[in-house]
């Protein structure tokens, strides 16, 4: 532990109403504190600069996963546990399912969450792209009232975000429009568990015959955000799938993602893979068997 | 004390009346390397070791064309060790150096920067976990060696030896490219392909 | 002390037995079960949450110590690698791991068992995917895994004799 502990402040308010305040009285003074799978480890490395904290693991506005209809509203402290055990998700959202069982591993999964993801904002993350291709929807609520802003968009810049000072992520929404579509999900990492992605590619694609009804792609760990790929989806939309169209995708993709060479991987070894997944996403659209 | 043919039980009652009577016994022994073992230390010529380990390392290894990841699939590890005097552990030190060695071929990259290694944490520096190693099939052949305890002679090096090469000369064999760098990352290999594509 | 005014009362129960510590809020679980309850079974391998030494229950559920505030397991319990065995014997995955040779250097063993007895509870007839699956989050060095898989199953069998590995 390389941080000196009594230097930083944990309160735990009673419920969401006492928390929402705090964070009113005093905007950007306190930080919520999810599971603390991201926090802890800057703590324990010296490397958290923020000191004061509420935690938010007690919270039961923040848990829970209603199913309506139309949508599947999971609670922002829906631990990836959670997310694993239940039958809607892993039937009509399966790419948020593997997000999920492809981060870290059992101990991490019973203690991160959704919303501590998100708020974390890495570009490498494992769930954001299956959310962006699933049009989530995020409540972001404070003192002041609540508000619903679509997913897409909501990360501004390398660890920026649409998220004032006073507000908390509570709740995503995923519509149930997902069942007749194709679902494509691959993270790739340094080894089968454990891994941080060098490249994490989410697709879902509507199709009638070969031609491309509806898609969306997203791709993590090739931006300082994790990237919808509008300008690849619009080469893409109504266009039948074949060799002409697949190359043409994959020169859209190219210069839409912006990867780079880091500790984990380099910008050359991404940018293939991630040519390479989108070729394989869009082959698998036409195979009835996958 | 005793008679020729003595049992463990009645040396330690030796030892024991010994003790009692006479006070503690002390005995030192030193070796002497046999002298059938020749060593010129000046024309490095003759046996450098009194005994030499034998092994054969197989490796199947699958290279996902997609993205180049390598996966070991299935590990066969024979070695010829004289005795094996405690299965569990000599099998055990065997696959303990299998899957070290799997770490050092495929995944244990250091990154350098100014003299400082980059990548120091256990999240960084990748050694494999459960579901990077197959279940290490290891079988063990016995030519007593006549100097080794028994006729033991070591074995818990062999495993680092003779692994990474395995399991290069199947990815070589998957790719028919020659590869002379570890550990053998998807990176290169991806550049690898590229070339052979263009 | 300067220090007490940041400390918080924390009421939990660890392996059986009720404790209510003094602890700071944002203290590891993984210091306050070694250092304030002397549960010194659960190590530190890596500090952030990477090799699943420090792996102990909260509530039934696997979680590594080494994160977890202790302000968090307020209200909760907790098992540890000395809590794993009925009383007076050992479970049926620790006499698994001894017959089958499953620990070597022992720095890891303590996590994996807790992983391992988490994973049986959960899915009491674990595939090898499934066992692999469980155990990922708990690296080892020394065995290479091999005879911790054998563990696994054999403690699997001792307790239902048709399972399939």
């Amino acid at each position: 532990m390389r941080s000196y502990l009594y230097e930083y402040e944990l309160v735990s308010p009673p419920n969401l109403a006492e928390a929402l305040a705090l964070m009113a009285r005093e905007p950007g003074a306190w930080k919520p504190f999810a599971g603390g799978t991201d926090l802890m480890v800057l703590l324990e490395a010296g490397k958290l600069p923020h000191k004061k904290f509420f935690s938010l693991w007690h919270l039961r506005e923040l848990k829970g996963i209603r199913i309506s209809p139309e949508a599947v509203t999971l609670g922002a402290l829906t631990t990836y546990t959670e997310v694993l055990r239940h039958p809607v998700l892993q039937q009509e959202f399966p790419l948020l399912w593997r997000a999920a069982a492809e981060t870290g591993g059992v101990a991490t999964q019973n203690r991160g969450t959704l919303g501590g993801n998100i708020a974390n904002a890495s570009p490498a993350a494992d769930s954001p792209p299956a959310l962006l291709v699933y049009d989530a929807e995020l409540e972001l609520v404070s003192a002041r009232g609540s508000r619903w802003v679509p997913y897409h968009g909501f990360h501004t810049g390398y660890k920026q975000m649409d998220l004032r000072s006073d507000e908390l992520i509570r709740s995503l929404r995923l519509p149930r429009v997902t069942r007749s579509r194709k679902h494509y999900y691959r993270k790739v990492g340094a080894r089968k568990a454990q891994a941080i992605s060098k490249v994490v590619f989410a697709g879902v694609a509507e199709l009638e015959g070969d031609v491309v009804r509806d898609i969306r792609i997203a791709v993590g760990s090739v931006a300082p955000t994790v990237l919808r790929c509008v300008r690849t989806e619009s080469v893409l939309r109504g266009h039948k799938v074949n060799p002409a169209t697949i190359a043409g995708a994959q020169a859209a993709l190219a210069g839409e993602i912006a990867p780079i060479d880091d500790i984990r991987s380099t910008m050359s070894y991404r940018r293939r893979v991630s040519l390479n997944l989108l070729e394989d996403f869009l082959q698998s659209c036409l195979d009835s068997k996958r | 004390m005793l008679s020729p043919e003595y049992s463990s039980k009645e040396f330690a009652e030796a030892c024991a009346q010994h003790i009692e009577k006479r006070g503690p016994l002390r005995a030192s022994s030193q070796y002497q390397q046999p002298p059938e073992i020749e060593w010129d230390e000046e024309s490095y010529k003759g046996d450098a070791y009194g005994a030499y380990g034998w092994a054969v390392y197989v490796a199947e290894v699958t290279l996902d064309t997609l993205t180049c990841e390598v996966c070991v699939d299935d590990f066969v590890a024979v070695q010829e060790v004289g005795k094996v005097i405690n299965p569990v552990l000599a099998a055990g030190q065997i696959e303990g150096g299998v899957a070290q060695a799997i770490g050092y071929a495929l995944y244990e990259n250091v990154v350098w920067q100014e003299g400082r290694m980059l990548n120091n944490q256990l999240t960084n520096y990748i050694i494999p976990t459960a579901m990077d190693v197959p279940r290490i099939r290891v079988h063990f052949e016995e030519v007593p060696c006549a100097y080794g305890p028994s006729g033991a002679k070591g074995l818990g090096e062999l495993p680092m030896d003779g692994t990474a090469p395995a399991i290069v000369n199947a990815i070589e064999n998957a790719v028919w490219a020659s590869l002379d760098h570890l550990p053998v990352l998807p990176e290169h290999l991806m550049e690898l392909l590229e070339v052979a594509r263009a | 002390m300067p220090d007490d005014g940041r400390k918080v009362s924390v009421a939990c129960t660890v392996n059986g037995r009720e404790h209510t510590l003094r602890v700071h809020p944002l203290a590891r679980l993984l210091d306050v079960l070694r250092e304030e309850l002397h549960l010194t079974g659960s190590k530190e391998g890596c500090g952030e949450g990477e090799c699943g030494a420090c792996s102990v229950l909260i509530n039934g559920e696997l979680v590594n110590s080494c994160l977890v505030p202790a302000l968090q397991v307020d209200g909760a319990r907790i098992t540890t690698i000395e809590g794993i065995a009925p009383a007076e014997a050992l479970h049926a995955v620790q006499d698994a791991f001894i017959e089958a040779g499953g620990a070597q250097c022992g720095i890891c063993t303590p996590g994996m068992i807790v992983a391992a007895v988490n994973l049986l509870e959960r899915v009491p007839e674990p595939t090898e995917e499934d066992i692999r699956v469980g155990l990922a989050g708990n690296l080892c060095r020394c065995t290479g895994y091999t005879k911790i898989f054998e563990a696994v199953v054999r403690a699997c069998r001792q307790t239902r004799p048709q399972v399939k590995a």
